[in-house]
């Protein structure tokens, strides 16, 4: 029997596979359906202080093995998504994915879930620091540097006593480097990462950009070779866990991020790929390979091809 | 020689076409249909996100003969409204499940609003397998009533409604039914419009233990279950919807309850 569980700064995770970010995740219900689909632990959407109404349709186009998304950043805000994800009563750890501008922000939506009622109950929260397509976040603001990164880790860790995890994309420089700041300023988790780019497709029959924001990130297989060097990279400048994700669709993808030193595995874009159940199919195909190739438990591989 | 270069590296699972409008027919004061020269291959119940650049994506329910008719509500149908037969129109699908008509012989159709699209291409086909059809179009006022004549044309019994009675029935479409009902007997109800009056005809259908097939409306954008804006409980109804039996649809808590804004949150029906 191959054990499957990972531990994930303080979460336990029956497998590696963890539903990412704006996959699914607008409503608790969603979430819980990614659960009894194999998921072991799920984020929600990401989300802000504010409503966002996000870009323009079209918000996501297929292109040569991938896609282009530019949601936007669509949320309800803090306050209607305290209501909505409170009571979660399954035990895969739920992750609150969490967006603002600067510390100030972030501080802000620090606050508001230290003061919600009890049953706002959450393992950890993912700031994302790294969206390639939303004006005022991410790559498009320059949040991608080792000073704001520290900064917006030391606002939320004042704040809350939850573990944090730092999303960055591979499209930022010197990942390493920005991994470690993170860690400095008391992160217990790396996810790397979000989607890279920004990209654009132009329908020639048209003559136009498909996305309704023109450009967007690039999620999906076409992604995975530069997420997989990213890991590998950080992998070796921090000691804190680190959630592979981007371009994963099949459990020999897992074990390929694992072995770049991912500690478990966030799934996206495969959800379409492979139908809703997905974490389900790659934990089985990660227990397969495992199995055939001697291993008893998951945890032996991760870091693998730095020896 | 190595000849790869009619290889493709990667297969493309969802594809967006450009086709050309072919005609273009005024329904009523703000309805208009619009044929495609493309084949689209779809079944009853299924939809298609339509694109208009620089103005945006919507789902729109597959008509008969791949048409689609729209009503001028907004910004993304204003455009649509703009547009004439020659036209360019790209579009993704067709998407989502559809409309069985089972070993049925005698069935009603319950339409409100452009909900009888996808009712007349189900009528279609229903009457070329020889199953008896009734049609309840119903609508707030008579000029909001659409379709009357090409539901009568197929050979179909048709009965309009109308909220303020100025057109056929007086009342909503429940009702409709249920007088219907008093004399008839269906073998199951299909229905696709304010999700109201779909909850209300699928608790009449248990009532009378008949079956009932439902297309539920949420707010669709990426249109393959990635997303999640159009969440029902834990189900995508972009990619396992639209339609649903009624009895699965009364397993959704939120079927016929609340519904989903553009910005993911909760709105009560
Ligand atoms: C499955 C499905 C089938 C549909 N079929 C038809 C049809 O056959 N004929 C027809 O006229 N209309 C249909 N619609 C509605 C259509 O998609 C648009 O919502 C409508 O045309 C309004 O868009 P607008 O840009 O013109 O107006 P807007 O001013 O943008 O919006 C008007 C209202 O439409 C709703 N809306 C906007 N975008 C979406 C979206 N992506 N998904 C769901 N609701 C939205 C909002 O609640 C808004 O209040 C269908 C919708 C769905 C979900
Ligand atoms: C439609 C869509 C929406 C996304 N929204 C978010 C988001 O709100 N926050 C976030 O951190 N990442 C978001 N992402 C990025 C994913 O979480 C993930 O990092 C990325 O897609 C790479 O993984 P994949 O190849 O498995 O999809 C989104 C991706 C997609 C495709």
């Amino acid at each position: 029997m191959v054990k499957l569980s990972v531990e994930l700064a303080s979460l336990k995770l029956e497998n590696p596979t963890i539903l990412a970010s704006g996959i699914i995740g607008v409503t608790k219900g969603s979430l819980e359906g990614a659960v009894q689909n194999g998921a072991a632990a799920v984020t929600t959407k990401s989300i802000s202080i504010e409503p966002r109404k996000g870009h323009e349709t079209p918000i996501m186009v297929e292109t040569d093995a991938g896609f282009l998304n530019a949601v936007g950043y669509t949320n309800p805000g803090i306050y209607s998504a305290i209501e909505e994800f409170s009571d979660w009563k399954s035990k895969a750890p739920l992750i609150l994915s969490l967006v603002g501008k600067d510390e100030t922000e972030y501080s802000v939506l620090a606050e508001k879930i230290r003061s919600a009622q009890k049953n706002f109950k959450i393992s950890a929260v993912e700031l994302v620091l790294s969206c390639p397509h939303t004006p005022g976040y991410g790559l498009m603001a320059g949040q991608d540097t080792p000073e704001q990164t520290a900064k917006v880790v030391r606002a939320v860790k004042s704040k809350l006593p939850v573990p944090i995890i730092v999303k960055f994309s591979p499209s930022s420089l010197g990942v390493g480097g920005l991994a470690k700041a993170a860690e400095e300023a008391g992160a217990s988790a790396i996810n790397m990462g979000n989607t890279i780019g920004p990209g654009m497709k132009i329908n020639i029959d048209q003559k136009k950009p498909v996305l309704g924001f023109k450009m967007g990130g690039l999620s999906g297989p076409a992604m995975r070779p530069v997420t997989v060097r990213s890991i590998y990279d950080i992998y070796q400048s921090v000691k804190i866990p680190i959630i592979g994700t981007g371009g994963v669709s099949y459990g020999a993808d897992a074990i390929e991020l694992m072995m770049a030193g991912a500690s478990a595995i966030g799934i996206g874009t495969a959800v379409w790929y492979r139908g809703q159940d997905v974490f389900r199919k790659i934990a089985k195909e990660m227990e397969e390979w495992l199995d055939s190739n001697g291993y008893s438990s998951v945890k032996e591989i991760v870091g693998l091809a730095h020896e | 020689m190595s000849n790869n270069s009619n290889k493709k590296c990667c297969s493309s699972t969802f594809p967006q076409f450009t086709a050309k409008i072919k005609s273009v027919k005024e329904e009523n004061y703000r309805i208009k249909t619009f044929e495609l020269d493309y084949d689209l291959k779809a079944k009853p119940g299924q939809y298609a996100l339509l694109w208009i650049p620089g103005v945006g994506e919507r789902p729109m329910s597959i008509g008969l003969d791949n048409t689609f008719t729209v009503a001028n509500v907004g910004g993304f149908s204003e455009a649509l409204h703009k547009l004439k037969k020659g036209d360019k129109l790209s579009l993704r699908g067709p998407l989502g499940s559809e409309f069985e008509l089972k070993k049925f012989k005698k069935i009603i159709l319950v339409g409100g609003g452009y909900g009888v699209v996808p009712l007349y291409f189900l009528a279609k086909v229903a009457c070329s397998k020889n199953i008896s059809v009734t049609a309840v179009i119903a609508a707030r006022k008579a000029e909001d009533i659409i379709f009357e004549e090409q539901f009568k044309k197929l050979g179909c019994i048709v009965l309009a409604s109308t909220d303020d009675g100025s057109k056929g029935f007086r009342g909503n479409a429940v009702e409709a039914v249920k007088s219907l009902m008093q004399k008839n007997s269906y073998e199951c109800i299909y229905t696709c419009g304010p999700e109201k009056m779909m909850y209300h005809l699928v608790l009449l259908a248990k009532e009378k233990e008949i079956e009932s097939q439902v297309s539920i409306e949420r707010y669709i954008k990426c249109g393959i279950g990635i997303c999640g804006s159009c969440a029902i409980n834990s189900h995508l109804v972009c990619v396992d919807g639209l339609v649903y039996s009624g009895d699965k649809a009364l397993r959704f808590e939120e079927f016929g309850k609340s519904t989903r804004d553009g910005f993911g949150k909760k709105k009560v029906l």
